[in-house]
């Protein structure tokens, strides 16, 4: 999700109708230009090169999100029901409408992976390795990173997990819950806030991270690591 | 976290919509006739010189190195409609027609919080609002 202000100024957008790479691309109605929906960026038009801010959401089940957020409202649907139009697309082996632009077979085509790019080191963070292992302490870079993943609704969150100049190592407690082992302070794993200890109410800053395909991910980010897959 | 199977197969990409699967004059590996080449080759890596004495006539096969920001035309402009004015339930309204597993984008921001289904958003793509002071593009 992206913020709508950029350099100040408000703008609206829509469908394009066209692609890159599989991926949606939108257009502003203010100036026509292009924007790639996974880069969050503008790549033709007058407004080339500039970038959306990212801003963080939560991709979870309605009954969950009702209970984190008991007054929260809800888009009108129109309809009863959860047939979503790419159901049967999302169970194919179909690599898109385009196919792939490049052939990597490090992981299923239609695994799903979190990836997360920090200045130009991109890493996917397999669902089939986040199952198993659903707190992650990485690095990219110089970015210390945590991933916080939820195997009931595939719902993946990646944080800074550096506080105060101090990196913290996190392990999962129950449910949720994680435990730092610097300061033994207890976080809400989904939030990023810390809920008991030295740190309470201390919060992990978002990083942005991409729920999408294997097959999509690579193509934008051929040399891309692969968490718990590469050595 | 017990681990549900059916998801990974149903489960739902988050940045990825496939234009041409909701319009029904346009099957899903039809491409437009307009389809337009605007190469603009992401500057991710040097490309290094080969070497090599003998010059390889074919055209080129996207490299690791090379990304193909292609631009391919689907479907016009607005074929897909994003929503621009939405319109929100509060959770008792909500109930009557989500379900309780079905997968949403949830955001919150100073207060307020709201959830799009993903079945809905997959019909429209983007969904231009203003929520707690932030104007926001959600997108799928």
């Amino acid at each position: 999700m992206y913020s709508r202000i950029i350099d100040g100024k408000e703008y609206t957008f829509g469908v394009s109708g066209k692609l890159i790479m599989n991926v949606l691309v939108m257009y502003d109605r203010q100036t026509g230009s292009l924007w790639s929906q996974l880069l969050g960026e503008a790549v033709y038009g007058p407004l080339s090169g500039s970038k959306l801010e990212f801003l963080p959401a939560w991709q979870t089940t309605w009954a969950d999100w009702k209970k984190r957020h008991p007054d929260t409202l809800a888009l009108v649907k129109g309809y009863r029901g959860s047939i979503d139009p790419y159901a049967g697309y999302y169970a194919s082996n179909d690599p898109g409408v385009i196919g792939e632009t490049i052939s990597d077979d490090r992981l299923y085509v239609k695994e799903f992976v979190i990836g997360v790019e920090h200045e130009n080191e991109p890493v996917a963070y397999p669902f089939s390795v986040l199952n198993d292992q659903p707190v992650v302490n990485d690095v990219i870079g110089d970015l210390p990173i945590l991933v916080v993943f939820n195997a009931d609704t595939g719902d993946g969150v990646v944080f800074e997990r550096e506080v105060d100049g101090q990196v913290l190592d996190f392990k999962l407690v129950s449910d949720f819950t994680l435990r730092d082992a610097q300061t033994s302070s207890t976080w809400d794993g989904r939030t990023g806030e810390a809920t008991a200890g030295p740190l309470a109410s201390q919060q992990l800053q978002r990083v942005k991270s991409t729920r999408s395909f294997w097959f999509g991910w690579k193509d934008f980010y051929p040399e891309t690591r692969i968490y718990g897959v590469d050595p | 976290m017990k681990r549900k199977r059916n998801l990974l197969l149903f489960g739902l990409a988050a940045t990825f919509v496939l234009a041409a699967c909701t319009a029904p004059a346009v099957g899903p590996i039809e491409q437009s006739g307009e389809a337009e080449s605007d190469p603009v080759r992401g500057e991710l890596a040097p490309a290094s010189p080969s070497a090599s004495a003998v010059e390889s006539p074919e055209p080129s096969i996207p490299t690791p190195t090379q990304r193909d920001f292609r631009i391919i035309t689907l479907l016009p402009r607005d074929a897909i409609p994003a929503i621009d004015d939405p319109e929100y339930y509060n959770t008792q309204e909500a109930d009557e027609e989500y379900d309780p597993e079905e997968q949403v984008l949830g955001i919150f921001f100073d207060g307020q919080a709201r959830a799009y289904s993903v079945a809905k958003l997959s019909r429209h793509e983007i969904v231009n609002d203003t929520v707690g002071g932030r104007a926001i593009a959600v997108t799928w």
